[in-house]
């Protein structure tokens, strides 16, 4: 059942409860109401009784004054008095109860008392009246009077026993009804105690513990055990949520499996990968006398780097450099950064200048996708005489440090790919004593934990600190810097290609 | 890892894009897709405030060129103010030559 409908019914039931109860104890409240009225009456009743006694005491007393006094006639008052009196007790005592007994009784008391007045009062007064009191003193003298006063007195006791066992049973009654109001709100506190504990258990039941579980198993799963199913026991909104969370953790496993595929798969192509990385980075030949050169290709992250270099001697002894960086870096990269390597050295070696050689691979290359681009440093060096024919496809500036100065040598024309093509080869110097160095922008744009640059100025300075010593130690010097400039790691390829002319 | 943001509202001929941040191989696409929406929507020309461009690789330049190329010949793509480092990757790369750099 759903948690919701669930929580409804209970809280309903305990409402219900509580309700009935009132119910119940209204009605009771109105019955005692009714029980407490009766035990008035019954009280008063037992009160009418006791003062029947004395308006018929008073009317037996009265007359028999009367009679013995020789008819004075205010003795007579009592008598009439009484027999007024007895008679507006009896009709209020014929409406209190409706009880046959009592009424019985009732109706005997006034049946004694008629036959006393009938038989003796009335005979005797009458004679009394008439000037007989010997007369009516012989009528008192042969007991009929008495006789049939005490039958009156033993009506009148019965009836008085009848009505004090009335007004015992209505007492009884009313206790009956006050225990009964006391039980009914001990359960309504029961109830409402009851009912809030039952609510308590049934909701950590419901609700909190298959969270906790819940809670108990997405930890499990964080901490990374992800092999056991989830299920929560539980209303259907909870066990719901954890089959989502199971799915979830379901997901999350067959991910780890993917990609642990995805890493043997790279582990397997590990080998092809080295391959290319080592065609990017060349073997360097022969190099004139008075010349050194040296280059590191530093990859960052993967094996295959978007950067490459090359180096290599032309037919006519002088020295071949290219520098090439791929944006992006990758497989798919590297063989761009190797397909360019190729051509620019096909181009450089049948003689072409830099600049020509640069269009020529642009050319070849076209277009290679709408964000993919390279840009590239290519130069000759010709030994004998120290000049250089250059020319730089949106890359960052290779540097000619000597004695003299630092030499940038500028872009003479645009990154490859993406821009018009047309590109210049330009000429510099590079005396004895003066270093080349040309690099990626990896170099420069690595950055330190206070996100500072490297810097080309940084680089620069570098340069000219080295220009005595020869190209590996140059270059040595140039990766250490950056990595130790960057702890972290690099984020990007870093190359740098060195060569230095000896004095 | 580098953050990108973008705010980017409606001008008379375009729109305006306020950059801070990093452009780099992650945050690339954001900006691409930034925008290429921009350019769907009929700007033809769009105004970059790069103020606060911390950094622009290669990825960046390669978005930059994309975007300055779908706008046509009548479009325009202006860089405005962007920090030196920038500016001069942008000289390097030629891509000044395409785009409005203003100061």
């Amino acid at each position: 059942m759903l948690l919701r409908r669930r929580l409804l019914l209970l809280f309903v039931g305990i409402v219900a409860a509580v309700l009935a109860l009132g119910v119940f104890m209204v009605l009771t409240l109105r019955e005692r109401d009714d029980a407490q009225q009766r035990e008035r009456q019954v009280s008063v009743a037992v009160e009418r009784v006791a003062q029947l006694q004395t308006a018929y005491a008073d009317q037996e007393t009265g007359e028999r004054g009367y009679v013995l006094s020789g008819g004075e006639g205010s003795f007579l008052d009592p008598y009439d008095n009484g027999r007024a009196a007895a008679r507006t007790i009896v009709s209020g005592l014929r409406t209190t109860f409706d009880s046959p007994a009592v009424r019985r009784q009732i109706a005997a008391v006034t049946a004694a008392m008629g036959e006393w007045r009938a038989q003796a009062a009335k005979p005797e007064i009458a004679l009394t009246r008439a000037g007989d009191p010997a007369g009516a003193a012989a009528l008192v003298a042969q007991g009929t009077g008495k006789a049939r006063f005490d039958a009156v007195r033993r009506a009148q006791g019965r009836l008085a026993a009848l009505v004090q066992a009335e007004e015992a049973r209505a007492e009884h009654r009313l206790d009956d009804i006050r225990s009964t109001l006391t039980a009914i709100i001990a359960a309504i506190v029961f109830v409402a105690v009851a009912g809030a504990l039952l609510a308590g258990w049934l909701i950590r039941r419901w609700v909190t513990r298959p969270i906790d579980q819940l809670a108990d198993e997405v930890r499990r799963v964080r901490a990374g055990t992800l092999d056991s199913p989830i299920r929560i026991p539980g209303p259907p909104e909870l066990a719901s949520l954890a089959l989502d969370v199971d799915a979830m953790r379901g997901r999350i496993r067959q991910q780890l499996v993917e990609s642990e595929r995805s890493r043997q798969a790279v582990e397997q192509s590990a080998a092809v990968v080295l391959t290319l990385r080592s065609e990017l980075e060349p073997v360097i030949g022969d190099i004139p006398d008075g010349w050194t050169v040296a280059a590191r290709l530093r990859a960052a992250e993967g094996v295959v780097a978007g950067d490459c270099y090359d180096l290599f001697t032309t037919r006519d002894g002088g020295i071949a450099l290219v520098v090439v960086d791929i944006a992006g870096h990758g497989a798919t990269e590297g063989i761009l950064a190797l397909r360019c390597k190729e051509m620019l050295r096909t181009a450089l070696t049948s003689g072409e200048l830099p600049g020509t050689a640069l269009d020529t691979t642009a050319e070849i290359l076209g277009a290679m996708g709408d964000e993919v681009f390279l840009t590239a440093f290519v130069a000759v060096i010709d030994t004998a005489l120290g000049r250089l024919r250059y020319a730089n496809a949106g890359h960052p500036p290779a540097y000619v440090v000597g004695a003299d100065g630092v030499v940038a040598l500028d872009p003479t024309g645009p990154l490859v790919g993406l821009l018009e093509p047309g590109w210049e080869t330009a000429e510099a110097l590079i005396p004895p004593g003066a270093n080349l160095c040309a690099y990626t922008d990896g170099i420069i744009e690595t950055r330190n934990g206070d996100n500072e640059f490297f810097g080309s100025e940084r680089l620069v300075e570098l340069l000219q600190g080295a220009r005595c010593d020869e190209a590996p130690a140059v270059v040595k010097r140039c990766i250490d810097e950056v990595e130790l400039f960057s702890p972290g790691g690099l984020l990007d390829d870093a190359t740098v290609v060195v060569l230095c002319r000896s004095e | 890892m580098a953050d990108l943001q973008l705010e980017s509202r409606e001008t008379d001929d375009g729109a305006s894009v306020i950059v801070r941040g990093e452009v780099d191989m992650a945050t690339a696409p954001q900006l691409r897709d930034t925008l290429l929406e921009l350019v769907d929507a009929g700007a033809t020309s769009i105004a970059l405030d790069c103020r606060g461009l911390d950094f622009l690789d290669s990825s960046g330049i390669g978005v930059l060129i994309a975007v300055r190329k779908r706008l046509g010949d009548d479009g325009s793509l202006t860089l405005e103010a962007p920090p030196a480092h920038v500016r001069k990757v942008l000289e390097l790369t030629g891509v000044s030559e395409h785009v409005t750099i203003t100061s």
